[in-house]
């Protein structure tokens, strides 16, 4: 599976036609005719564009549906969950936790345990894109 | 009572409809043509935003026979938008001016 494959699939996924078409579509197209191929481009730094377009979509989608809010009040509960067990665990953690790099590792890694589920789960049914937009 | 909601305008959308102009152009265009200004990975984010608002419009490129990869897109500034600019442009060039400069 192509880098450009990849993109579509979590684009049919968590993106509306309308963002695959204005933000993340442009982006693809803008980066294969730059490669001057079509193809997929062959560094991280030629692909990060599309990845930022990507992002920058997602954000567009969360924003403008505030139904999406409810993804943030679900992921708190896995949170608490999470932080409640940090709390009860704190003196046995030692220097661990108390060292602010280890604080902040711990956060980073609740808000991922917390937001991946729950985004995979709960994030809206998108309906499949044209077959036009998606496999030219 | 009704409040009229004015619209917003950034200094990044008003740079896009400067290097719009009348003309018709491809988002790697207004890239390369912003001397790093605006970044390749944000300005879709931020034309999509102007598009909604009803700053510009756009459209895909025509197919050539043997075309390979997505079809590129197209933007252009909508009269709306360049009046938005202009008005912005106006009112902070009034706003810029000292007391003894604005009587």
């Amino acid at each position: 599976m192509t880098f450009i494959e990849r993109i579509d699939a979590l684009s049919s996924r968590f993106l509306s036609e309308r963002s695959y078409d204005l933000i993340v579509g442009p982006a693809i197209a803008d980066l294969q005719h730059d490669a001057g191929d079509g193809q997929s481009p062959r560094s991280m730094r030629g692909s990060f564009p599309v990845l930022v377009a990507f992002a920058g979509a997602a954000y567009d989608e969360i924003t403008a549906d505030s139904g999406l809010w409810r993804i943030g009040a679900l992921a708190l509960i896995p949170a608490m969950y999470y932080a409640f067990l940090i709390v009860l665990i704190l003196p046995e953690a030692g220097a661990f936790v108390t060292a602010r790099s280890g604080l902040l590792a711990l956060a980073i890694a609740i808000a991922a345990m917390s937001f991946a589920p729950v985004l995979v789960c709960c994030w809206p049914e998108r309906r499949p894109r044209r077959p036009d937009t998606a496999d030219a | 009572m009704n409040e009229m909601r004015l619209p917003s305008i950034s200094s990044t959308e008003s740079l896009l409809l400067d290097l719009l102009g009348h003309r018709e152009r491809f988002g790697l265009e207004l890239v390369e043509s912003s001397g790093g200004t605006i970044k390749r990975g944000s300005v879709y984010v931020t034309l999509a935003r102007m598009e909604a608002k009803g700053f510009l419009e756009s459209r895909q490129e025509e197919r050539t026979p043997g075309a390979i990869g997505l079809p590129r897109r197209l933007y252009r500034a909508t009269p709306y938008g360049l009046k938005v600019r202009d008005a912005y442009r106006l009112l902070r060039d009034a706003l810029a001016l000292k007391p003894a400069e604005a009587q």
